[in-house]
């Protein structure tokens, strides 16, 4: 913690407590990515500048604010307990403690039409400098993107000013849920997808609708995705997908119970951990392509469908 | 007395390679494996990659330094209900 217990507690109510411009202007972005990260904007990541950060800040923001994303849904969603060897001060855990029943993080757009036309604006995006092919560490990391998926997602590029992250986060991202992990292809379009409508995330959502349509199952599945709750999937998956939907929306709420219905569906507990961390990585890479404005892979190339070059 | 997590977790006894070697960097450090660490420890290679991740993200790894990645860390937390 920051070592300072006023500091933390301050942090609940920090548009009143006593931080500087610096420290309020990257709680106000916390904050935002945490509750409409679709609504994040140019003006956004300006204001941040104007206090004096610089891109690298800002990408650094992002990826610690993403990461946050990641790992309190592992926790909650495996239903893990503080750490009683490592003590908590009973000020903080009875500051933090949350009511279950606390109302659910609030859903956007308006209509399913924006997620699906990105504004002008945004195909304009990233609204972070990133850098150039030649000056990029990440050559490799990018041609085997382009020789095995055919094209380079735009977050990593928009994340470029840190290299390690992006060559971790890729890593991570084709193990769990991309281009052939555990959860297959035809799973990970209907988990990329269900997340990316509910986020709202535009990039996230292409990059899932992209492998939906080239690895599809049943022609007939085709006419309901995304929507899996009124299409013929078996309710093993549709399990899954209602598992996410409450990770997503609120993670804090989830119980054994919500666990057990993955079991009734017949996953084993490594399963179950696979789905987890796939959602809550989702969860992440959609919110922080928000952050950083990164437009839709394709449409913003103009190039509806890439083929694999495999 | 600490509840059970929703998943089963893997006896540390038996973690081996580069899980093993995770565990004993967390001991050393902080006397206990976090459960945090453990909870997706039925899939060794997504526990790695978990660690490799929180190492190239975050804990210094910024430029933001501790103070304001542990600011974001907690606000975000509280936002999101996570008590953890």
């Amino acid at each position: 913690m920051t070592g300072d217990l006023q500091e933390v507690l301050d942090l609940r109510h920090w548009r009143e407590a006593d931080f500087d411009p610096p420290d309020r202007a990257l709680l106000g972005f916390a904050e935002k990515f945490t509750l409409e990260s679709h609504r994040i904007d140019a003006r956004d990541i300006q204001g941040l500048r104007d206090v004096g950060f610089g891109d690298t800040d800002i990408v650094d923001m992002v990826l610690c604010a993403g990461y946050r994303h990641y790992i309190t849904r592992i926790a909650d969603a495996t239903g893990i307990e503080v750490d009683a060897e490592l003590g908590i001060s009973d000020v903080v855990a009875k500051t933090y403690t949350h009511s279950r029943e606390k109302s659910p993080l609030p859903r956007g757009p308006e209509n399913e039409g924006s997620i699906r036309s990105p504004a002008e604006v945004l195909l304009q995006g990233p609204w972070i400098e990133v850098p150039g092919a030649t000056d990029s560490s990440l050559g490799d990391v990018f041609s085997a993107w382009e020789r095995d998926c055919g094209f380079v997602p735009g977050l990593l590029r928009a994340l470029s000013l840190r290299p390690m992250a992006v060559e971790k986060i890729s890593s991570f991202w084709r193990l769990a849920c991309l281009a052939g992990s555990r959860l297959g292809r035809q799973r990970e379009a209907w988990l990329g997808a269900t997340i990316a409508l509910m986020i709202p995330s535009p990039w996230l959502l292409e990059i899932y609708e992209d492998t939906f349509s080239r690895h599809r199952g049943s022609p007939s599945e085709s006419d309901d995705f995304p929507d899996w709750r009124s299409s013929i999937l078996p309710n093993r998956d549709k399990a899954v997908l209602q598992f996410a939907e409450l990770m997503t929306e609120r993670a804090s709420s989830i119980t054994r119970d919500h666990v057990d219905e993955l079991r009734k569906a017949g996953f084993s507990d490594a399963e179950i951990v696979d789905v987890i961390v796939a959602t809550s990585l989702l969860n992440c890479l959609g919110r922080m392509a928000n952050a950083l404005g990164v437009p839709p892979d394709f449409a913003a190339a103009g190039v509806k469908h890439r083929e694999s070059q495999r | 007395m600490q509840q059970p997590a929703f998943v089963e977790m893997a006896p540390e006894e038996v973690a081996e390679g580069r899980v093993l070697d995770i565990y004993n960097v967390w001991r050393d450090r902080q006397g206990i494996v976090p459960n945090v660490v453990k909870a997706v420890s039925l899939r060794p290679d997504l526990l790695v990659a978990n660690d490799e991740l929180r190492h190239a993200l975050i804990w210094g790894a910024s430029g933001l330094g501790r103070r304001r990645e542990e600011m974001i860390a907690t606000l975000i937390s509280y936002l999101v209900g996570c008590t953890y």
